[in-house]
Formats: structure tokens, sequence, C-alpha cells
């Protein structure tokens, strides 16, 4: 069977073409050209900085999360101005009475307690406003807790910060039955705008006539 | 910052999925030849390989960031084969079978011409079941899985992917009824 001269003339032209050709990969000794090299570049970098900067991102919510979980063991703010009742912790219901921890023979358990709440003055500290809630017993005007109204909690760093001061100005606040509290380090505007807050609200209850229990 | 290992597992794990979905949708753009004039092909196909391998790295570095994470619970057989993790077990799984997946596009992409096309095109296609189970096990799987961001952030994801694979399924169909 003759070839067809045209097919034979085409498959020649073919591998003429390839032998032409250079061979692909490392064996011709170039290095291969990237076409998109910087955009090559630019996406590890960008890769990298994501992965640092959620990170960052993550490290701050999780502080976020610890925040929340130190506020909700603060009390919560009640009604000004009427009786209400309270279930008081036992450890700060002795504080309450004595300005330390439980004695010997004091109630351990949690007892309802009759207070009254009175709102201290909006402080206003250089990261936000501050405002607390003082809660005395009725009667006896004796300083049961310290609530916090308001408090600066636009940014994590803040809510960190007020996380770790909060509680412990309220302890000491209690302990001391009084608005003469440290300063905490790290949490300078928050203690000064806490104290005056405080002190405002044992001026209300002053006023009041209930100062019994509350060194002034 | 003893959470580090965590906080750095998830934010690769992140970053490997975004990695993965544009990868892919640079892979669709690149063979439904719909990448434009201004750039050219080969462009976007080296832009397309070095995602993908990008987004491989980024995946063993998630593995290796929850294996020293002691938080996590994983070990290097939970991380090996599929449904031995000991919590949120199925997500898990598909978390494992993406990686494998990966692994396999990625590794077959070199030696292609050692590939029949057909072959090569099947396994260079288990990329599409790879990124679908990568979400997934993001999204029961993922620490952050609840935030808005990261939902919203699937269904960005979701929606380029469908569109570039929209885009290649229908587009080659055209082609093929033009010719």
């Amino acid at each position: 069977m003759t070839p067809d001269p045209q097919l034979a003339a085409r498959i020649e032209a073919l591998e003429r073409s390839r032998s032409s050709r250079p061979a692909p990969g490392p064996s011709t000794g170039r290095r291969r050209r990237h076409a998109a090299r910087k955009s090559r570049i630019a996406a590890l970098f960008l890769s990298i900085v994501t992965t640092g900067s959620l990170s960052v991102a993550f490290f701050f919510m999780e502080a976020g999360a610890q925040s929340q979980a130190a506020f909700a063991a603060l009390p919560e703010p009640i009604t000004p101005g009427r009786a209400t009742s309270v279930v008081v912790p036992p450890v700060d219901a002795a504080r309450s009475s004595r300005g330390a921890g439980p004695g010997r023979g004091e109630s351990l358990t949690a007892t309802p307690v009759r207070v009254e709440a009175f709102n201290g003055r909006r402080v206003d500290t250089r990261f936000g406003p501050l405002q607390v809630q003082v809660q005395v017993r009725a009667g006896t005007g004796e300083l049961v807790d310290v609530a916090v109204v308001a408090f600066p909690d636009g940014d994590p760093t803040s809510r960190r910060i007020n996380a770790r001061s909060l509680p412990r100005l309220r302890s000491e606040a209690l302990a001391a039955q009084s608005s003469r509290i440290d300063t905490i380090s790290g949490a300078t505007y928050t203690s000064r705008g806490y104290e005056a807050s405080l002190q405002s609200a044992i001026d209300a209850v002053r006023a009041a006539g209930r100062q019994g229990g509350v060194a002034l | 910052m003893t959470d580090l290992w965590w906080f750095l597992s998830r934010a690769t794990g992140i970053v490997a999925t975004i990695l993965a979905v544009a990868a892919l949708a640079w892979g669709f753009f690149f063979s439904s030849r719909n990448t434009g004039t201004r750039l050219r092909p080969a462009w976007w196909l080296d832009l397309h390989n070095w995602l993908g391998g990008l987004a491989l790295v980024f995946t063993a570095a998630h593995l290796l960031t929850v294996l020293v994470d002691r938080g996590s619970g994983i070990g290097v057989i939970q991380i090996l084969v599929p449904n031995t993790a000991p919590a949120r077990t199925w997500p898990m799984t598909w978390g494992v079978i993406a990686t494998y997946l990966f692994a396999v596009v990625v590794f077959t992409s070199w030696p292609r011409r050692r590939f029949t096309k057909p072959v090569w095109r099947v396994l260079h296609l288990t990329s599409v079941v790879g990124v679908v189970l990568a979400g997934l096990h993001a999204y029961q799987a993922g620490s952050d899985a609840r935030l808005l961001a990261t939902r919203i952030g699937l269904l960005v994801a979701t929606a380029v992917g469908t569109y570039a694979l929209g885009l290649r399924l229908f587009g080659s169909r055209r082609r093929a009824a033009s010719r």
C-alpha cells in the first residue's frame, strides 16, 4: 500500500518541529520563569500577614471572653430607691457585717438580705463613663455590695483591664466599708473613677439618713 | 501565651481554606478561558499552581499547630486516620479526607505528563470535593464557626467557588455547542 505523500510530509514536519523544540523541565539547565512571580510573592505575604493578624485577633477575642466571665461574677445593679431582697454570697455577707472573712460560728450559707440601692455619680474617665451602685442593708445602712452600672467597655483593652480591676475594687470597698480604696496598678483611671462614683453613692446613702454601718 | 498554638491553628486553618477556594476559582477561570485580556493565561495558571501549593503548605501548618496544641486532644493517629477523633468525629473526618485530597491534587500536578488526560482530570477535579469537605470541616469543627464573620466568609467562599464552577461548566458547554 502506497502511503499518502501529503500525510507523510505532515508527519515529517511535525517530527522536525518536535526535535527542534527544547526539551521541557530542568534538563534545559535554565530556571523556569514564573509568569506570576510578583503575584506569588504577594499571595505568600498576604497569607502570612493574615495568619498573624488572625492570631492576634483571636488573642484579644479570648481575652474578651474571659472578661465576660469575670463580669458575670459581679452583682447586677438593682432598681434604686426601694428595698429589694438579694441573696448575698456567704463570704460577702460575713464581710459586709465584719469587714473581714467569715468568723467562727458564722453562717456559711447564702442568705437573703433586704437591701436598698443608691447610684453613684457617673464619672467620665479617660476611656469612658464609670458609675457604681451601692447596695446597703435596709434599715442599718450597712454596705452589702457594690454593683457597676456602667464602665468603659468599648475596646478589648478596656474590657480586659476592667475585668481584672472591677472585682478587686468591689472586694476592697466591701472590706473597707467606704470609698477609701487603693488604686490598682494598671487600672488607675478605673480606680479613680470607681472611687469617685462610690463616694458619691455613699453620700447619697448618708443624705437618705441610712449611714449606720457605712464608714463615712 | 499558652493558647498561642490554638490561635495559630485556627488562623492557619482559615487561611488554608481561603487559599484552597482561591486556587479552585483560579483554576476554573483558567480552564474556562475566562481570564480576560489584561493578564496572560500563563499568569493565571502559574498563580493557580502556586495557590494550590500554598493551600497545602498552610494545611500542613494547620495540622502541625493542632498537634502541638495540647488542648486540641488530637494526635498523629487522629490526623492520619479518618474517623478516629474522640470528639466531633465526622467534622474531623472531613478535614482528614480534605487534606489527603489536597495532597493528591498537588502531588499529581507536578508529574502531570505521566498521567493520561482523563486520569489526570479526575485526580485534579477531586480538589472540588476537597474544598467542599474543608468548608464543611471549618463550619462544623471550627472554633470560630459560630462567629458571624466566619459564616459570612464561608458564604462568600461558597459563592465564589460556585460561580467559578458554573462558569467552567456552562462555558465549556457553550464552547462545545458552538463547535
